[in-house]
């Protein structure tokens, strides 16, 4: 294998590879703003400009092929000149405008200005002046200012969402990015040029000015809003998530995520119940205590628990896997429910990089715990019919995620009871009996399987608030008031519990879902291919 | 029997109503200006009830005390769920009542013939020729005295108990524990008076101490019994659970046995420290200071005033006999003023000791010195038991004290130690040894 | 860097550990203050009570006061809702929500800016961390009293219209730093 000598130190790279993916793997940092793991490499912000012995010049590293035998300075007195004369040369034009800037604390000129240069401007003139608020479409703010014109963003639109639709514009300290004359940067990815954008030039609208980037807190996820389950980071301050950015998994999203996606972020927000419901007589529902309106659930179950006629029993397809098996123990030990349904989203927009068809994150995971455990769900429609017809006099609806929200409130509001567990306030909410807080899929401690038939773990990202609890907790509950007590103490015990007891996942480990998740040994339906 | 219980009835009226209580009062005013003056404040001086041509009438701030009694009596008394009702109601009473009855056979002033009282019958002069200015006179007063103050403890531990609070156990426990231990020091020094006057009496020790002496001097206590009035000094204030002595009160660190007290619970625990302050210096300054007699100017039948020398013959019986009281009382009142200026005093200069500093002093100085002194009194009195020498050696040893606090070494301050060579003969302690280690 | 200097425990001789001669001492200091102060004529008395309704004392000029904001010349907020204030407040007692500017140049303003008075420590570290000179301490008043906790929430609107310690007007203009400064369109 060819070896090069980085600062003194022999280090293998295969052949192809450039002294920055070298140094990277090395742990040795050398910085950068145009380079991108993913993207073709520009070498116009020169900020990786190394030194190589023999070289008459300094070299960019992230595009100066490693050879044999090279020998590379990456902390000599040379190239730290040169990072310095760099970065004041970035910071020349720019405003320094960081107590208005939204990229201010995840700034990498910050961080270098820090790092690499740590010297008074030394700039007299007036600093050029360009556009500063430039909407370059409906989710992205341009300004120019802050621009160094590393063409990250330039880049990714051409290579990554193959829809060029920004470019560079004019010379020189005059150049800037935008869109060519009748052209609006509308595509499905275009939110990912914020994120490659190393500097605040680029800004989202649905972020900002919401919050200080030092002021989140991030906790790993996925996404909710289709089946292919990108890996995300959900970024939250006091129990409101502000964003939701994507988290490298080579086998699902790389490192991209599409604005349908992002936009997502609200949906824990939105609505959101912390404390229980409680609905009498025809009067709109109100808040209550936690442990009054469990027991107030419990009293309307009982009586059905064991009748085993006329009892229908929903869960959402947003639900978890441990939540589908707890869901289905609950429905098949303790409520003898004779409807089974499955509700969620209808299929939506769908194209060949991330976004599938359907909607809801977790089918297939759901669809593998019923057929396991012999539960055959139906689906909204005939969901309805029954409960018109008479066939099912109560509902219980484990979930508020499904695009039929008003109509089944419609069809269930001559039900005599009705109790809901859902952490939105949602159409079924108001005509439930009883809605018991639950909490969102950034909260939950839980394992969904995508379009690819991936398992992926959910992380708790924050814990919940008041009264909610998380929906297998609720179920638990209501269970061991009506006389089955569950023994699991925690998520392991359910994941250990579905591994023996339910044939596909029995190869699946789900006690050790890694963050990048596991390929179930299942047949991958031929949608799910993406070409990103 | 009318005539003792009126004349009781009076000299009650007049020990706790007209004395005790205003002086345990106005101590608590004196504890906050002496403290304020001492600390460069000014200490409270706001409160006024009333003005006069539109000025409010301040008195120096004497009438806080009154408005702090209103506003305790109006605050609400608290008494925790979990406590001891029973307990915790009679707590307070406990220390404070021993504490007065204490105050019972103190002597306050001389005897008063009878045949100058008015309406009083021959039989009753036959029956009862003096009365003295001592609620009861008990043979065994001394005894009585430390058997009722040693009660006065009970009252602490009950709080600390029936609070049912742990900071108020603990509060108990130390005060206890700190009580029983001083008090051995405390009764032991009292025996060295005792072998010195031969009586337990109050009112005897108290006039064998304004007996004429050998050298001149009377025979106070102080003099006789010098180190034996420190150790009783130092354990009374340890009794009273004052700073320096104030552990079980601990504020900043346990607050004490009356955590869980308010209201009046709290005001009695806080006047039962002044009482107990005015009846330890009571007690001193009968067993030390010559109660309420006065040598040289008070004689049984003559008074010196400087201008003039009264006597029975030259004023009359009665005048003689009122002015002869009046002035003992007075005497008796200022002793008693000035140990518990002086109490208040050393509060304000003294930090607080460490619980097994407390420990410490009690049982591994004073109850050794307390039985030296018992023995070397007791060998003084066998060879001369006429007190003289034992007075020469008291004064020996007052002058010691005082040759030692002014002339004494002086140990280098830390700003000195350092590049002053000249002083080398300031840095040797008494035993000639280095002071500093370096 | 401090530098720790050790010493050795000092061993007491007998004498010292009598403690009377220095109790007698320190009686003797005590007493001296409470003579000289309560017998004592004008010289010797050396009270630092203040009196307080009716004597005040003088605040020093950087005497740490309540916050105000500082205005524009149109009268707007200084303020651009940075959060540095909120982000150095030890108390946590700063709230902003951030917006978009009406006025383009400006680009971020507070629509709210909050400080709970009851949970501010008064250390000025938000006038420390202002990059626009937008908060100051400089009123020279006390936190008023409040009858409501949510009455010691005071708002931007509130924050705009304190004076500062010279009572003019608010200052703005000749103490801007950054005036003539190239910045922006």
């Amino acid at each position: 294998m060819p070896s090069l000598t980085l600062d003194g130190k022999k280090v293998d790279f295969q052949p192809g590879e450039t002294i920055i993916q070298a140094a990277t793997r090395e742990n040795v940092e050398i910085p950068y703003y145009c380079w991108h793991p993913r993207l073709s490499v520009a070498a116009n912000c020169r900020m990786c400009l190394v030194e190589v012995e023999k070289a008459p010049k300094l070299m960019p590293a992230c595009q100066t092929a490693a050879t044999d035998g090279m020998v590379v300075h990456t902390q000599n007195e040379k190239v730290k000149d040169a990072q310095r004369a760099v970065h004041e040369f970035l910071l020349v034009n720019h405003p320094i405008d960081c107590p208005i800037c939204d990229q201010a604390g995840e700034c990498k000129l910050q961080d270098y200005y820090m790092e690499y240069q740590l010297a008074p401007s030394r700039v007299v003139e007036h600093k050029v002046n360009k556009p500063r608020l430039e909407e370059l479409g409906p989710h992205v703010v341009y300004n120019a200012e802050r621009c160094i014109v590393c063409t990250r963003c330039v880049r990714f639109m051409d290579e990554v969402a193959q829809n060029p639709q920004l470019g560079v514009f004019n010379r020189g300290d005059h150049s800037e990015i935008g869109c060519a004359p009748g052209v609006v940067l509308d595509d499905a990815y275009s939110l990912n040029t914020v994120d490659v954008c190393p500097v605040g030039a680029l800004t989202s609208t649905i972020f900002r000015f919401k919050q200080r980037a030092w002021n989140l807190k991030r906790s790993d996820s996925v996404c909710g809003g289709c089946a292919r389950g990108c890996n995300i980071h959900v970024d939250q301050r006091s129990g409101v998530v502000y964003r939701l950015l994507p988290r490298d998994n080579d086998a699902v999203n790389k490192s991209w995520l599409c604005d349908e996606g992002r936009l997502t972020y609200n949906r824990p927000n939105e609505g959101k119940i912390t404390e229980a419901l409680i609905r009498e007589g025809q009067d709109a529902p109100t808040t209550t205590d936690g442990v009054a309106a469990l027991n107030k659930a419990v009293e309307l179950l009982k009586p059905l628990a064991n009748a085993g006629k006329g009892v229908a029993a929903t869960l959402s397809l947003h639900a978890t896997v441990e939540e589908a098996y707890v869901f289905g123990r609950f429905v098949k030990d303790v409520l003898k429910a004779d409807t089974i349904g499955l509700v969620g989203l209808l299929p939506g927009g769908q194209d060949d990089l991330l976004r599938v068809a359907d909607k809801n994150p977790n089918r297939a995971g759901v669809m593998a715990v019923f057929a396991d455990m012999g539960l055959k769900p139906v689906d909204e429609r005939e969901l309805m019919q029954r409960m018109k017809s008479g066939t099912v006099k109560a509902w219980l609806a484990v979930g508020h995620e499904t695009s039929f929200g008003p109509e089944l409130a419609l069809a269930a509001k001559g039900l005599e009871v009705v109790v809901h567990v859902a952490y939105a306030r949602g159409p079924i909410a108001e005509v439930a009996r009883v809605t018991l807080p639950g909490v969102s899929w950034v909260q939950t401690d839980g394992t969904w399987v995508n379009v690819q038939q991936r398992a992926q773990r959910l992380k708790a990202g924050f814990l919940p608030e008041h009264d909610a609890k998380p929906t297998h907790a609720w179920l638990m509950d209501i269970a061991s008031r009506l006389g089955v007590a569950y023994a699991w103490p925690s998520m392991t015990t359910i994941r250990a519990e579905i591994e023996s007891q339910l044939p596909s996942f029995r190869e699946a480990k789900l006690t050790q879902v890694p963050p990048t998740g596991t390929q179930l040994p299942w047949a991958v339906p031929a949608e799910a291919a993406s070409k990103i | 029997m009318l005539f003792l219980l009126v004349t009781t009835l009076l000299k009650f009226v007049f020990l706790v109503l007209l004395f005790i209580m205003p002086l345990a009062t106005l101590l608590t005013w004196m504890e906050r200006r002496q403290s304020a003056l001492t600390q460069d404040r000014l200490g409270p001086w706001r409160a006024s009830f009333f003005s006069i041509g539109g000025k409010p009438v301040r008195l120096l701030g004497l009438l806080h005390p009154i408005a702090d009694a209103i506003k305790m009596l109006f605050k609400e008394p608290f008494t925790p769920a979990s406590a001891d009702k029973r307990l915790h109601a009679i707590a307070p009473l406990v220390g404070y009542v021993m504490a007065l009855v204490v105050m019972s056979v103190i002597p306050f002033g001389p005897d008063i013939p009878t045949s100058i009282l008015p309406f009083v019958s021959e039989e009753t002069i036959a029956k009862y020729p003096v009365v003295p200015l001592q609620v009861v006179r008990l043979d065994a007063g001394i005894l009585w005295m430390f058997a009722l103050a040693s009660l006065g403890v009970y009252g602490a531990a009950l709080a600390g108990w029936a609070s049912n609070n742990r900071f108020a156990l603990l509060g108990g426990l130390r005060a206890s524990a700190q009580a029983i231990s001083y008090e051995v020091a405390l009764g032991l020094t009292v025996v060295g008076i005792l072998i010195a006057f031969g009586a337990t009496e109050p009112s005897a020790i108290v006039n064998a101490q304004n007996q004429a002496g050998g050298l001149g001097l009377p025979l106070w206590g102080i003099l006789v019994q010098p180190l034996g009035a420190l150790l009783f000094f130092i354990a009374s204030v340890a009794e009273t659970k004052r700073t320096p002595f104030d552990v079980p009160e601990g504020e900043s660190e346990i607050i004490g046995y009356f955590v869980e007290y308010s209201s009046m619970g709290f005001g009695m625990f806080m006047l039962g420290e002044f009482v107990e302050i005015v009846v330890l210096s009571a007690v001193f300054s009968t067993l030390f200071l010559g109660g309420w007699d006065l040598p040289w100017i008070m004689g049984n039948d003559s008074i010196w005033l400087g201008f003039t020398t009264l006597t029975p013959d030259s004023v009359g019986v009665g005048t003689f006999h009122l002015v002869h009281m009046l002035l003992g009382m007075g005497i008796w009142g200022a002793k008693i003023f000035f140990l518990c200026a002086l109490q208040l005093q050393i509060r304000w200069t003294l930090p607080r000791f460490r619980y097994d500093q407390v420990m410490n002093l009690g049982w591994k100085m004073l109850l050794p010195l307390a039985l030296a002194n018992i023995f070397v009194s007791a060998a003084v009195i066998w060879w001369d038991p006429s007190l003289t020498a034992m007075t020469v050696l008291g004064l020996g040893f007052i002058g010691l004290v005082i040759l030692v606090a002014v002339a004494g070494p002086r140990r280098r301050t830390a700003h000195a130690d350092h590049g002053h060579g000249s002083h080398a003969s300031h840095s040797t302690d008494s035993h000639g040894h280095p002071a500093t280690s370096h | 860097m401090g530098v720790v200097r050790v010493r050795d425990r000092v061993e007491y001789s007998l004498y010292e550990r009598s403690f009377v001669p220095e109790i007698l001492r320190g009686l003797a200091i005590t007493l001296g203050h409470f003579f000289s102060n309560a017998f004592g004529n004008k010289e010797t008395r050396n009270l630092q009570t203040v009196r307080y309704p009716e004597e005040q004392r003088v605040y020093p000029a950087r005497y740490r006061g309540q916050h105000r904001l500082l205005q524009r010349e149109d009268g707007s907020s200084r303020c651009v809702a940075c959060y540095m204030c909120s982000t150095a407040c030890p108390a946590y007692c700063i709230h902003i929500v951030a917006a978009e500017s009406p006025d383009n140049r400006i680009e971020k303003y507070p629509a709210a800016f909050e400080i709970d008075l009851l949970r501010c420590i008064y250390c000025g570290l938000c006038v420390e961390a202002c990059p626009e000179d937008a908060i100051r301490m400089d009123t020279g008043v006390h936190t008023p009293p409040f009858f409501t906790r949510d009455d010691a929430v005071v708002g931007r609107i509130d924050l705009l219209s304190l004076m500062g310690r010279a009572g003019t007007a608010p200052a703005y203009g000749a103490q801007n730093y950054r005036e003539g400064k190239p910045r922006g369109a």
